[in-house]
């Protein structure tokens, strides 16, 4: 009973959603590096100057994650949650060494479960696409951008989906190669993979409106509320690209 | 817009009920096709291809001689389709042209290489090339000899 709860944790934490319009002549600036840098900067300039709003993320109930996790990931990978879980507690808590702080990253610690870190962000952001957008699974493709593509009925839209997924505990993660702890880059990097694609998709999608949602999810923690139930907290970050 | 995506044949897939699933398919890639939207039509078609093969236990990788059938069948529930809609089925019938080639040379050229021991299926299915008439008329009666035969080529 307690690993059947224990799969199935309440997630909580913040989402912040920003709205940007972008020109259609910016799908052409990922051409080459000087104008990837002029799109950066002016979809970094959004993200500070646009209005954003946040909302309370919480399940209200134990969710099925390792669903959305299979759903929403590439390849069916076992036990996500619980390999994530298991990186956590020996990071903070287990395997500790002389000279070693919980919380430091030392090159002793356990090495970081990266798929599984990724596909677990896979995974809710999927649940907030779910439950938050109100968008279904369109279609996962495989071995190709982007990470996944929604539908919606109300409003009518076809969203492109990229996800980032990092980890906020350690404060040195950032020197481990392939994570970082920045929430603002992950998003621009999504948000640059989903023009580099839309570009090339553009001029074949025809009437059917299209967004891009680039989406960041930094890992906080995984705490238990009660013996038998935990909380996955995470902060979201949601970038809506739309064509003006 | 008149017609819309409909989706959920993810979900259908996932649990199986693939009846449902080609249903939907057909229908969204329709729309997908007369909303000028050529990327996900593509995506549906192959979709579509799979839930239909999955439905005749042919293996969508190895499909041998299957592959002709599968292609007439889809053809069929398009059109069909097409025509309930009372929708020209020019753009429809380009389109799936356009599709089952990709998807002829993506899943069965390698195979038919193999039993006509020269790379001759895309001239086969070039149907504006008079050039390849002649290679053409060859091919394809070698093919309906072995649909004659209903030779499959075991997984």
């Amino acid at each position: 009973m307690s690993t059947v709860t224990s799969q199935r944790p309440i997630i909580k934490g913040v989402l912040r959603t920003i709205n940007v319009g972008i020109q259609r002549y910016f799908l052409g600036y990922t051409r080459d590096e000087d104008r990837k840098k002029i799109l950066r900067s002016f979809l970094k300039r959004k993200l500070y100057t646009c209005i954003r709003t946040s909302q309370y993320i919480n399940s209200g109930g134990p969710i099925d994650i390792q669903d959305y996790c299979d759903r929403y990931n590439e390849c069916k990978m076992v036990g996500v949650y619980e390999t994530v879980k298991r990186w956590i507690n020996d990071l903070l808590q287990g395997l500790r060494r002389p000279g070693w702080s919980p919380g430091h990253y030392p090159p002793t610690a356990p090495a970081p479960p990266i798929e599984a870190i990724g596909a677990l962000g896979e995974g809710v952001a999927g649940y907030i696409m779910e439950n938050h957008f109100n968008f279904r699974l369109l279609y996962r493709p495989v071995r190709s951008s982007p990470d996944a593509i929604l539908l919606r009925q109300d409003p009518y839209e076809i969203g492109l989906m990229e996800v980032k997924t990092t980890v906020k505990f350690p404060w040195n993660i950032s020197k481990i190669p392939r994570l970082t702890n920045n929430l603002t880059k992950i998003i621009l990097d999504g948000a640059m993979t989903l023009i580099d694609f839309w570009a090339k998709i553009y001029h074949i999608t025809g009437n059917i409106p299209y967004a891009a949602y680039s989406i960041g999810v930094a890992i906080k923690n995984i705490i238990c509320e009660n013996i038998n139930q935990e909380v996955l907290l995470v902060e979201v970050g949601v970038m809506r690209l739309e064509l003006q | 817009m008149k017609w819309r995506i409909r989706g959920g044949w993810t979900e259908l897939i996932r649990n199986g009920q693939l009846r449902d699933a080609v249903a939907i398919l057909t229908k969204d890639y329709v729309t997908a096709v007369l909303a000028n939207d050529r990327y996900l039509s593509s995506i549906i078609f192959e979709e579509l291809y799979k839930a239909l093969c999955e439905s005749k236990k042919i293996l969508p990788e190895k499909p041998g001689i299957n592959v002709f059938k599968i292609l007439e069948l889809m053809r069929n529930m398009v059109v069909e389709e097409v025509f309930r809609r009372g929708e020209d089925v020019e753009l429809i019938i380009e389109d799936f042209k356009l599709n089952s080639e990709f998807l002829l040379k993506k899943y069965a050229d390698k195979e038919f290489r193999k039993i006509l021991k020269e790379d001759l299926l895309r001239d086969a299915f070039d149907l504006d090339d008079e050039k390849y008439k002649e290679k053409r008329e060859r091919v394809l009666r070698i093919l309906e000899d072995l649909l004659e035969k209903d030779y499959c080529i075991p997984p």
